[in-house]
């Protein structure tokens, strides 16, 4: 009884630890499969029962692991309400298309009671892995990328969270898109962290 | 008679269709038993003259299914949903959605006939259908919120070249893909052979050049000549002076309207091959044998003897504009990459620069090896054992294959398969070691130019006819049927 108890419950920490994890692998999907960088610079993982491609450029990697394990400490603290991977033009600097994470947190404390929710972990991998199939299929209706393309991550947050924020992150705008068109994704739950995917674009006219 | 009256009934003139499209679509659905079986008997007089008035339509074509579907609705009473297609307005829908421009004549609403937001009105109906929304509407950040970026601008730029739009169309298009490659048969016999007699034995130059123009320029001796595979014609272009200029390279411009011919004493002369004329000289200061050269619109990059590279641009009076001092031994290999940001040259003393960045292949002129680069990351990526000199490299794109010459002993073509670089022909038919390698602009031929005093002409590249890639070259390309 007390085994199923613990094996289904997830505390703050934990859900950082997997939100971040998937942010890893839709990162690299959405680079992937946008084509920003080169299909052959990229090596295939099974993950949540399916097959991703993760980079394997060496510059790419050092962009995003102090990013990811930064986002993994916004998320602990409670203070990361969305996260934005934003494509645009390398020439022009237009931002083309937004992928959005929306984050929203249950209150629940670090520590101590109320600490903890109960989801089967199964039941999470399995919602992250319909949102990166929903990722993989998105070429379908996004309009090619015919230029040379690079991408930024935004973050928004709580202003009263970010009073020891690392160097690394600098404010920005929301670098919106004027007109876009939305396609709201998947959803999945961690039952603490509840993570809202959508990907606007600048329609192709 | 009365199917004829059938047939002016359902012909399909525009006004007729849009009509139906409004009205008669939902009329005809009332009435499924009888339109079912008057279109049945239709179906049966294909040759009906009405019909030859107009084009078919769907409904047309296939009339005895519609017919069909009624009445299994009518007999089972509604127990299985079957959808009434032709209670919907199909195809008003498709049409209304595949007309681009707006038509006013299918704008139901007679208040507004040409409204001048109907366009936008479309947009917006369109944006609904796919469900999708204006990201205006959307509430971005809030006040107490705080939009931070990471390392703005600074996660690596894709690498130069990198086209994004490849990605979803990399397999396929290539006719590897169509034609077999275990039994695509590479001949190991020549399908030509030219005689090419006084040919300079020295492989630090460039006798023969295809690539960019459908004529083969020769360089024998003092002459170069310029032979036609559609034609078979042979015509002398230039002669120089004996004992004093041997001409050691040539190379046509991207366009195929100038060659460039370099000498002995490194003076190149660019002449029109159409008139037979020389267009200009260009000179620079203490300079050796030109051994290779290279166009780029009008910049043309010549490597020399003395292991230097001047580049002159062609248009101007004093023609240098860069000079490369990179090399202590000759020149032997020039290239710019695809995007043409960058100059690679290769030399004898087993170097090879790359001016302004990068490019993918090289030749060690003392060594049995190839070896690949990798130019964005300036990492080795394999190395090969060839067992001879290697004189001469080309790339095939249709089938990612790279022909490399070989010297003496084995005077051998080997081809070898990208991206794992295994051998898959040795074709030994010259007697001498190989000088040079061309390509055809087709890319399906090439010849190799050889101290054996022959030059010979390889279908080592056969596309399949059925594919488009050949159709597409044979448009862009005279064709090479005449070598047949």
């Amino acid at each position: 009884m007390t085994d199923t108890k613990t094996r289904g419950s997830i505390s703050l920490k934990g859900s950082a630890t997997l939100v971040q994890e998937f942010f890893n692998f839709g990162i690299n999907s959405i680079l992937y499969q946008r084509g920003i960088y080169p299909a052959d610079s990229f090596r295939r993982e099974k993950k949540y029962g399916l097959t991703l491609l993760v980079s394997t450029n060496p510059k790419l990697e050092e962009f995003l692991n102090p990013l990811l394990k930064q986002v993994e400490s916004f998320l602990a603290r409670k203070a990361l309400k969305k996260l934005v991977v934003v494509i645009q033009e390398v020439k022009t600097k237009e931002v083309i298309e937004r992928w959005e994470f929306k984050i929203e947190t249950e209150d629940v404390n670090e520590e101590g009671e109320n600490s903890t929710r109960q989801k089967d972990e199964k039941k999470i991998r399995q919602e992250m892995a319909d949102v990166i199939r929903q990722i993989t299929a998105s070429v379908t209706f996004l309009p090619l990328l015919e230029t040379a393309c690079l991408f930024d991550v935004l973050i928004y947050t709580k202003r009263d969270a970010t009073a020891d924020t690392p160097a690394d992150w600098t404010d920005s705008g929301a670098c919106l898109i004027k007109d876009a068109e939305q396609v709201q994704l998947r959803s999945f739950s961690t039952a603490i962290h509840n993570v809202h995917t959508a990907v606007q674009y600048k329609p192709d006219l | 008679m009365a199917f004829r009256q059938q047939g002016n009934s359902t012909a399909t003139t525009p006004v007729s269709k849009m009509m139906r499209g409004l009205g008669e679509v939902s009329l005809q659905g009332k009435t499924p038993g009888s339109a079912g079986k008057n279109r049945a008997l239709f179906s049966k007089t294909p040759t009906n003259g009405g019909l030859k008035r107009a084009p078919l339509n769907r409904r047309d074509i296939t009339p005895s299914r519609a017919a069909n579907n009624v009445s299994c609705a009518m007999k089972y009473g509604g127990d299985r949903m079957i959808p009434s297609r032709s209670a919907s307005q199909q195809e008003l829908a498709s049409f209304l959605m595949s007309q681009s421009i707006p038509n006013q004549s299918l704008n139901t609403s007679k208040s507004a006939p040409c409204s001048p937001s109907k366009e936008e009105l479309d947009r917006i109906k369109f944006m609904k259908m796919m469900r999708t929304k204006s990201s205006t509407e959307m509430c971005d950040a809030e006040d107490e919120d705080r939009i931070l970026v990471f390392r703005k601008n600074n996660a690596p730029l894709p690498p130069v070249g990198h086209m994004n739009a490849k990605v979803l169309y990399t397999t396929c298009v290539q006719p590897s893909s169509t034609v077999k490659k275990a039994s695509r048969q590479i001949p190991s016999s020549a399908e030509r052979i030219l005689d090419a007699p006084n040919i300079i034995d020295d492989f630090y130059t460039e006798l023969i050049d295809w690539e960019s123009n459908n004529v083969l320029a020769a360089v024998l001796g003092y002459e170069v000549y310029l032979w036609n595979p559609d034609t078979g014609e042979i015509g002398l272009l230039a002669e120089a002076n004996e004992n004093t200029d041997l001409i050691t390279a040539v190379k046509w411009a991207a366009d195929g309207r100038f060659l460039a011919v370099g000498g002995d004493t490194g003076r190149v002369k660019l002449y029109d091959p159409t008139k037979n004329k020389e267009l200009r000289k260009l000179d620079a200061e203490r300079v050796s044998r030109a051994t290779c050269m290279v166009w780029k619109d009008h910049i043309l990059s010549i490597g020399y003897k003395s292991g230097q590279v001047i580049s002159h641009d062609v248009r101007i009076k004093n023609s240098v504009v860069g000079v490369l001092d990179g090399h202590s031994q000759p020149v032997c290999g020039i290239h710019w990459s695809v995007d043409g940001s960058q100059l690679a040259t290769g030399g004898g003393d087993n170097l090879v620069n790359i001016w302004d960045a990068q490019l993918l292949n090289t030749r060690d002129q003392d060594d049995p090896h190839v070896r690949l680069w990798d130019s964005q990351t300036g990492t080795l990526t394999k190395t090969l054992k060839v067992g001879s000199q290697v004189t001469a490299i080309r790339f095939n794109k249709d089938y990612n294959e790279m022909v490399v010459g070989l010297g003496r002993t084995s005077n051998a073509i080997k081809i070898f398969k990208h991206p794992s670089y295994t051998e898959i022909a040795n074709i030994a038919g010259h007697t001498d070691r190989i000088l040079g390698l061309s390509m055809s602009p087709c890319g399906q031929y090439v010849i190799s130019a050889s101290a054996d005093e022959s030059l010979r002409l390889w279908h080592f590249f056969k596309v399949d006819k059925s594919t488009q890639l050949l159709q597409h070259k044979r448009s862009k390309f005279s064709t090479l049927d005449a070598l047949r």
